[in-house]
């Protein structure tokens, strides 16, 4: 089985979460602090607090965006479910807004309807690492006095006006799961410009002490932390920050081999008429951490098309989910239909690091044979 | 001063108190240098860094060749380079112009405030963010902190670094913190005539971030972080061991002699005070300032310059030429008015007589000389 996504992890990991390990400090320490100054150099930015998850990267932006009840949140309904739940737990509203077909991103022109006077803030989420177009929704958005927060969980790697996805944001949240290209297992990060902002989020990630505990340790008098406020234990772990190091240091590599694959992908699929795959957006560069392809409409189904590549040996995945569908969020009662269209008719082909050539002809040929033969479609309404 | 004693010329800067006091140790320094004759890096240099490291309150202190590389060096590892904008106001010395430019990115000039402070106008900074903008670059002027908290704030709304141009602000503070640990990342310069001056061209870049300070250390060591393995294009700019010696002696004494610029410049406020004439600098509120110079503005500034020097009083001007207005610069496109207060400033201020060690003497037949000449 040709799988979706394999994470490309090798003997330095297992060696660097061997040896903290070996140190025995494993929850969140030096490595953690380190992990943090790498990935913020890394990308360009003075700030970035490691978390245990995008999930919690999101819940912390929010709070320090100072989203809370009564407020709304502007969302793309086209997202892993965790932007949307983010704003629940804060206590606001999301309201979902529809996204641009070519790059599966919010636009000013989708989310302007969406603004009203309680719009506090717009979740921009770079889908499957196409970038967002945060200057324009910045644009929109500055002038209200409406935070724009980017949900990048996807997109470390991918560019942006010629700067890594992160650089130009006031909050950005990165996540580290296997389906993305550094991967900590699970793990997150939010990166700031903002000192003060740096601080309390560090501060809430941890129970919302004064004083973390690797600085009591580290502290040669007995120190007494307090609690400035209600904070929560959204920590990442030192094994898991050794992990992503060595990850981080891999990342330019991850991206190009990426890149050369969906190249080879745009190519081999470049024959079949009326099919649309991920590209780059005219102003930045995608890390293609998800290869989306969007069926048209008159030929063979998405869900069925599926089912020929499981049987073919290649593992796809649908493409993104949308929340508003989702029983969780039935009360959103609303119409997107760039979104529907494309959480009915895409799908993900696999992408990997190590995936050979002979695999990606593989899957072209089922997906190929799948669409000329063409189906009649009995999977989508 | 005695009477029927000739008078001696006063000169702007006169640095042999300074030396006495530390001559000895500096001896003894490049003695032990010298036994070794290893010349670049060294324990002298690892001690100096991590003494001004700890005496600006950060992790890193990366000792440069000069100033001016210290500056380029922090914009290159910063990733800022071609196609990139740098804010920085149009009255400082050239350096800090030229080192964006080196890095490949283009420096958009701003005015400085109207506030006898002669610092960067961070309003004007406001207006000259673009999309492009990734850094701005303020000035510590004359020894006193730019209000960087202002610039901050205004760079992280487009996701820009402050890179604090520290070259003439050693000890100076702004709420309690360091020039040079108000910003992302500091250059300095260690200058002759710097408030910490070496003896011949040494510079530093300050950062809190271990990443950063390994990349800084890289790229001024020919983009090499392990002998003969070259990451990227870097620069020949390394502090070596004999200024480091100078540095650590003159560093200890550094917060006495900021001491004494302050009293002086104290004394240069009174003598001055009934003087309508001459327009006394000002101090930023939160700012401690070390008085690098002291900066008046003077009418007809040449004339009382030249005739001031005839009198045996050395002043300085600093600086005779607004950036835009030199002709290095001149491919800039900036025409003249374009920065009123700076060219003002650039036509009025002149720099009096100002070191440890200055006397009451000096200081007062400085001022005599200068109000008889107005």
């Amino acid at each position: 089985m040709i799988p979706v996504m394999k994470p490309w992890l090798g003997e330095e990991e297992a060696e660097a979460a061997a040896e903290a390990v070996a140190s025995g400090w494993v929850a969140q320490g030096p490595r953690v602090q380190e992990f943090e100054d790498a990935f913020a150099m890394a990308i360009g930015v003075p700030h970035a607090i490691a978390l245990s998850s995008c999930t919690a990267a999101l819940h912390l932006a929010l709070i320090a965006a100072g989203i809370g009840p009564g407020d709304e949140v502007i969302v793309p309904s086209l997202s892993f479910i965790a932007t949307t739940n983010a704003v629940r737990y804060v206590g606001a509203k999301p309201v979902f807004a529809d996204v641009d077909l070519a790059t599966q991103n919010l636009v000013p022109e989708t989310v302007k309807p969406r603004l009203t006077s309680r719009t506090r803030a717009v979740i921009m989420v770079d889908q499957a690492g196409i970038p967002a177009d945060l200057d324009a929704m910045r644009a929109l958005c500055d002038p209200l006095q409406v935070a724009v927060i980017e949900d990048a969980a996807c997109a470390a790697g991918s560019t942006y006006q010629d700067r890594l996805v992160g650089a130009g944001a006031a909050l950005a949240a990165f996540s580290f799961h296997p389906r993305k290209l550094l991967t900590t297992g699970e793990g997150g990060m939010i990166t700031t410009w903002d000192a003060s902002v740096a601080a309390r989020l560090r501060r809430l990630r941890e129970h919302g002490m004064d004083v973390s505990a690797a600085e009591r340790h580290r502290s040669k008098q007995p120190v007494i932390e307090h609690y400035t406020e209600v904070g929560f234990n959204f920590r990442m772990t030192d094994v898991q920050a050794a992990i992503g190091l060595v990850q981080l240091r891999k990342l330019d590599q991850m991206v190009a081999r990426r890149r050369a694959l969906a190249r080879r992908y745009q190519d081999l699929l470049s024959g079949i008429p009326g099919l649309l795959t991920a590209n780059d957006p005219p102003y930045g560069e995608t890390n293609y951490q998800s290869f989306w392809i969007l069926l048209p409409n008159d030929t063979v189904g998405r869900d069925h098309l599926m089912r020929l590549m499981n049987d073919a040996g290649v593992s796809v995945r649908r493409g993104i989910m949308a929340a508003h569908l989702e029983p969780a969020y039935a009360d959103a009662n609303t119409s997107l239909p760039v979104t529907e269209r494309l959480t009915r008719h895409s799908l993900i082909l696999p992408l990997f690091h190590d995936m050979t050539e002979d695999q990606q002809d593989h899957v072209v040929s089922v997906i190929a044979s799948a669409m000329t033969s063409s189906s009649p479609d009995m999977s989508v309404v | 001063m005695v009477w029927g004693e000739e008078v001696t010329s006063i000169p702007l800067v006169d640095l042999t108190a300074q030396h006495a006091a530390v001559e000895s140790e500096i001896a003894e320094g490049w003695r032990r240098v010298l036994a070794r004759t290893s010349f670049i890096g060294g324990p002298e240099v690892a001690a100096f860094e991590s003494e001004y490291a700890a005496f600006i309150g950060l992790r890193h202190c990366v000792g440069t060749a000069n100033g001016t590389d210290a500056i380029e060096i922090a914009l290159t590892a910063l990733g800022i380079g071609r196609g990139d904008e740098c804010i920085l106001p149009a009255n400082t010395f050239i350096a800090t112009a030229e080192a964006v430019y080196r890095a490949g990115a283009t420096p958009v000039l701003v005015d400085c405030a109207d506030d006898g402070t002669y610092l960067i106008d961070a309003e004007a900074v406001a207006s000259a963010i673009t999309s492009r903008t990734r850094a701005i670059i303020p000035v510590h002027m004359y020894g006193q902190a730019a209000p960087v908290e202002r610039l901050l704030a205004l760079a992280g709304r487009t996701g820009g670094w402050v890179v604090e141009d520290a070259a003439q602000s050693h000890g100076a503070r702004r709420g309690g913190i360091s020039a040079g640990a108000l910003g992302h990342v500091a250059a300095t310069s260690f200058y002759p005539g710097k408030n910490l001056g070496a003896y011949g061209d040494a510079g530093a870049v300050l950062t809190d971030s271990d990443e950063l300070a390994a990349r800084i250390r890289m790229i001024g060591n020919h983009g090499s972080r392990y002998k003969y393995e070259h990451e990227v294009i870097g620069l020949n700019s390394r502090l070596d061991s004999l200024q480091a010696v100078v540095l650590s002696a003159k560093l200890s004494r550094l917060a006495r002699w900021n001491m004494e610029r302050q009293a002086a410049a104290a004394r240069y406020a009174d003598l001055l005070s009934d003087c309508d004439a001459i327009v006394q600098p000002r101090t930023l509120d939160g700012n401690e300032h070390v008085w690098h110079v002291y900066a008046v503005r003077v009418p007809d500034r040449d004339r009382v310059h030249k005739e001031l020097h005839a009198a045996g009083v050395d002043a300085g001007i600093h600086y005779p030429l607004p950036i835009h207005l030199t002709s290095a610069f001149a491919g800039l496109g900036y025409v003249e008015g374009a920065f009123p207060v700076a060219e003002r400033n650039a036509r009025e201020l002149l720099s009096l007589p100002l070191f440890p060690g200055i006397t009451v003497v000096q200081q007062e037949r400085v001022v005599s000389v200068l109000t008889s000449v107005l």
